[in-house]
This record gives structure tokens, sequence and C-alpha cells, in this order.
């Protein structure tokens, strides 16, 4: 507010009629004062744990959602991509939880987390979607083995049937996540609102397409599905590839890009590790092979871990990118206008 | 504020134990549970003394922080924290728009500001909100709380919250932050910042008669010329934006919120969920389409 317009106006003495009902229209536009620079948020504290957590758990719903879409595509040549799906599904509602406990403060009162449900709290939605995603997951792992050990279909259409509800939460939890980090004050996260979940998915997607086709090559793949799969690496690097576009203009515009795409470590990071590295790389590898018409092996698996190396660097550096965001008052104050 | 009948009674300087309903006496409250209680902070009335700060720690048994000088005016506590639950903001206006050393000193702290801010006890609070435990908590009277013993030190209301109050202990794996001293008003006591405070910059008292009082007190501020004095955090003011209606602890200011570190619209994160978390499934569900096309694709 101006002192000086204050104290030049004959205003002592004087009744002023006291709007309440909207004083900040008064106060005009920000300029950009803080208090000594000091933050005005305290920064998230999630690290490499957290990280791991969302590169895995991103891969096992998606994992289960590809299984499932390949199940209900019905072809016995998909068989494996179902096989390999299911199993990344346990195995990362397993471990996934494993590093989110890991993280905790006080970890020996992980079950806490399942001692109410909160609609409003993100972290309780994923606490529960998880623990279903888990649990309907190894039901359908299971039916799934034991339908080729007996050779009975009723459990081949258990494991159909279970595959639904755990696709269904598979599709929450490689995404919820994105939410997570965008429903907090956290300035860079909360600006990327709704564009987080969406690049999470698409994310996800594409390091799950890639694990499944490096496990799947173990069990020799065939022609057919190992195509299924490039075709859909492609569309799911195009998919990234455009969140990405969405994001960073979505973060100049608000003007809380810097700690992701100005920050010297972290900008190369993203760009270098993430954007080049998990997303272009993959994508002209693969393109290579479909040129030459080769079915290389070694292209294929060198495309997959390169996806996979920038998925994990992508939850990296977003993190570690709304870490600096909180500390930075300017970046928060400004979109705290009215 | 005129001495209650009731302070007659107690003339000694030691007593042999506590006053029942104490709070009637040093701030004309009587506490009582399910109505709504908060703090008024007046900040044109602030002179800086930090007793509030001091109260705080020993009715809470709050360790001293590390002794260190900030260079920011007399502010050498720096922001709240797990063990800091009221902390003091000075901020001297040195310079006028124009660069000048100002020649004029209006009365009510016009050069000086000084802000002893606190949790804001929002309503509807962010932190309790995100807290997936049911740690956070809202009491009997309308305050905001840490169970200590349920929180897990998931750290997400650290995050959620648009005033960055609340903090994990690193010694003991939990959150913390201001209790509006839920103990004593339990016990029928002003929280201890209220009582310490020698001006009157802090009030404890019920929501609706405060938001009179701050009122009233804009009115007369007004009148004596002060006419950038507003409240922060009543209802339709500043800092009860975004889906928070108001904030139980809310401020009078003179400047702008930024220049006491508080941010003029803060927002509810929760408000964010439902449309993340459909943007999410959508895409998932639009990927497990193509995913079916281009597993089926090439017959």
């Amino acid at each position: 507010m101006d002192h000086l317009e204050t104290q030049n106006a004959p205003a002592y003495g004087r009744r002023t009629p006291v709007s309440l009902q909207r004083p900040s229209a008064r106060l005009g536009a920000y300029s950009g004062a803080t208090y000594y620079e000091r933050p005005a948020l305290k920064p998230s504290d999630y690290g490499q744990l957290v990280a791991a957590y969302l590169f895995i758990g991103g891969i096992a719903g998606a994992a289960q959602v590809i299984a499932t879409t390949a199940d209900l595509a019905n072809r016995s040549e998909l068989k494996d991509i179902v096989r390999s799906g299911r199993y990344l599904a346990v195995a990362g509602s397993i471990a996934g939880p494993a590093f989110l406990i890991a993280d905790l403060r006080t970890p020996e009162r992980w079950y806490n987390m399942l001692r109410i449900f909160r609609a409003t709290s993100t972290m309780s939605i994923g606490a529960w979607t998880l623990a279903a995603f888990g649990a309907t997951s190894g039901v359908a792992l299971a039916a799934d083995i034991l339908a080729d050990a007996t050779e009975r279909p009723a459990f081949r259409m258990i494991a159909r049937i279970f595959g639904l509800p755990a696709a269904a939460t598979g599709a929450i939890v490689a995404t919820y996540t994105g939410t997570l980090l965008s429903a907090t004050s956290t300035p860079i996260w909360a600006e990327a609102h709704p564009i987080l979940p969406v690049l999470f998915g698409a994310s996800a997607t594409a390091t799950s397409t890639a694990a499944i086709s490096l496990l799947a090559q173990r069990s020799g793949v065939s022609f057919r599905q190992h195509n299924g799969l490039r075709r859909l690496a492609f569309v799911t690097a195009a998919a990234e590839w455009l969140s990405t576009r969405m994001l960073e203009r979505r973060l100049r515009l608000r003007r809380v890009a810097q700690p992701l795409l100005a920050s010297p470590a972290v900008a190369k990071t993203y760009r270098g590790g993430y954007l080049v590295l998990g997303i272009v790389a993959p994508a002209v590898i693969e393109g290579l092979g479909w040129v030459m018409r080769r079915r290389s092996r070694t292209f294929s698996v060198a495309a997959a871990v390169a996806t996979l190396a920038g998925g994990y660097l992508l939850r990296s550096v977003l993190l570690s990118a709304g870490k600096t965001s909180a500390l930075r008052p300017v970046d928060y104050f400004t979109n705290a206008q009215p | 504020m005129s001495v209650p009948a009731r302070a007659q009674e107690y003339t000694q300087s030691i007593l042999a134990r506590a006053i029942p309903n104490e709070s009637e006496l040093t701030c004309g409250v009587t506490i009582e549970p399910g109505k709504s209680y908060g703090f008024f902070t007046d900040t044109t009335l602030c002179i800086g003394c930090k007793a509030c700060e001091v109260a705080c720690k020993e009715w809470n048994a709050l360790p001293a922080e590390e002794f260190k000088i900030t260079g920011q005016s007399y502010d050498n506590t720096g922001a709240l924290s797990a063990t800091t639950w009221r902390h003091v903001s000075f901020v001297e206006k040195l310079r006028d728009d124009k660069g000048d050393r100002p020649s004029l000193l209006e009365p009510f702290q016009s050069n000086w500001l000084m802000m002893s801010d606190v949790c804001k006890h929002c309503s509807p609070a962010p932190c309790l909100e995100a807290c997936p435990t049911g740690a956070l908590f809202r009491t009997e009277f309308d305050t905001v709380g840490v169970q200590q013993d349920i929180c897990n030190g998931c750290t997400y209301c650290v995050t959620a919250c648009p005033f960055g109050v609340v903090e994990v202990n690193e010694t003991d794996g939990k959150a913390h932050k201001c209790t509006l001293c839920y103990d004593r008003l339990k016990g029928g006591f002003e929280p201890a910042c209220a009582k310490a405070c020698p001006t009157e910059s802090i009030q404890f008292g019920e929501l609706s008669t405060l938001h009179e009082r701050a009122r009233m007190r804009v009115e007369t501020l007004h009148s004596r010329g002060r006419t950038d004095a507003y409240l922060y955090g009543a209802p339709d003011a500043p800092g009860a934006t975004g889906g928070i209606s108001h904030l139980n602890a809310f401020f009078l200011l003179t400047d702008r919120p930024e220049t006491y570190n508080l941010p003029v619209a803060p927002k509810l994160p929760s408000r964010r969920i439902r449309r993340g978390l459909l943007a999410g499934f959508t895409t998932m569900l639009a990927l497990a389409a193509t995913a079916f096309v281009a597993f089926t694709a090439g017959e």
C-alpha cells in the first residue's frame, strides 16, 4: 500500500467508510515484495525413495492396464504380454509401498495410512487404491498361473474378471501421484494441474511398455507381440512429448518454470535425461529398427532401457524442482493473487 | 478491558491451585466446547517484544533454536517451524517509494511493521484435509491440532499448508504446529501467547466476537487516518480465499500481505483432486484403447 499517498491524503479526523467486503481490490498489482526473500512455504522433503516409488508405482499400475487390455484382445500370441504385465503389477505393488514406507519419518506406523479414508487427501486415496490394486492384482496373477498349471478354464475366467478391477485401480495408481503433487501448495506442482497426472500416465505407460518388452523378450517374443509393443511405445512417446510441451508452456505462463527449466543441474537432467534419453532416443532407435525391418533384440533392449532411465529421471527432477519452487516466495505470491 | 469482578477474589500472588475458568479473568472469555475460538492479531499494537514467542516455548516445552543473528531487523527467529509456533516478523521501511528516507512518522507502525505470526487454524484446513492418518484433527474448540501418537511422518501436510506453518520434526519424526494451546483451552486457560502479550496485539476469544471487535478496530483506525488498515483472514477478506472460508487466527495488517510473508489469495489444494484424478484416469483409458488397437492391428 502506498504510504506517501496515505500521508498526503487529508484522512485524519475523517471517517472513511470501511470496505471489508473487497479489501483485496485496494491492494493493487503485486510488485514482487517479499519478506527478506524468505520462503513463504515449507519445501517438500521427497527424495530418491519417493522418486523410486513414483517410478515403480507408475510401471505397476500401467502394466496391469496393458496386461488386461491384451487379455481382453483374447489372442494366444499376447499371452506373454499378459503374464509379464501381471507379474510387474504384483511386483510393483509389493516393492512400491516398501519405498513409501521407508520414506515415512515414523515408518513403524505405516499402517495408520489405512486407519481412516479421507477423500480430500490424495495420499489417503492413493493408499487405499494401492491396497485394492495389490489385492486384485495378486488374485489375477495367481489365477493366471493356476490356469496354466491345472488347465482349468475356470481359473482363466477368474483371472480375467479380477483383471478388470486390477486394471481400473492400476490406472489410478499410475496417475494419482501427479494429482498428489498438484494438490499441494508447492507452486510448480500446483500450477502444473491438471497436466501432471496426464504426463505421469503417459510416462507410466511408456515405462511399463518398456519393462514388459524387456520381460517378454526373455521368453522369446513373437513378431506380432513385438510390433504391438513397438506401436504402443511410439504412441506413448508422442503422448509424453505433447504433455511436456503443454507442461512447459503452462509453467512459463505462470512464471514458475525456473526450478525445472532454468536451474542448471535440474534443467540439464530434465532435457538431456528425460526429453532426449527417455523420449527421443527410444523413438529413434525403434524407428531405425522399423525402417531397417529388423527384429533386432539389441535395438529393443536399448530403447527400453533408455525409456526406463528417462522415466525415473523425470520423477526425480520434478521432485527436486518442487523443493526449489517452494523456497521461491515470488513464484508463490505471483500465483496467489485474487 | 476492565478488570472482571471475579479477579478481586484472587488478590494473593501465589495461588494454591489453578483458578477455575481463569480465561474469564484474563480475557473475559468463557471457554466451552462446541464454540469457535481463535486469535485476532492486531499488528498495529505489536511492539515486537517476542513475549508471545517465549510464552509459547515455555508452555509447550519447545526447545530453543540454534542461536544466530539473521541481520533481518530484529527477526532472529526467522520463520515458524516444528519447534517455533509464534514468530514475530519485523519489517523496517527505511525507504519510501521514491527511495528516500521517510521524513514523517505516522502513528500505528507506519515505518516499522511488527507482526506475531502463528498457525492460521484455517477453516477448512489444507493440512487437515491432506492428512491420510487422521492425526490432524479439528478440536471441539474449532481449532486444528496434531495427534503425535497417530502421525507417521508422511510430511504431506507440510506441502499442503499454504502458509508454510506445519513442519515435521526430524528428531521425533512427527508433524508439529501451534495447537492454539489445546490443553490450556481444555483447562479453561487463555492460550499462553495471548495471555503474555502486553499490548493486547494478540487477542484470544470466540471468533464471532473477535470478528466484530476487529471490524470496529479497522473503523477506528480508518477514522484516525490509517486508511490502509484491513483485515487478513476474516470472512471475505484477503487470506480467506480459494475455498478457505476464514482463518481462525486472523490479522489486522497495514501493508500488502506479501510484506509480512503472507499470500493475498491462498487456495485450498484439495480442490484440484477431482479434476486431477479424472485427467489421469482418462489418459490411461485413452492409452488402453490405443494399446488394444496396437495389439490387434495388422491382421
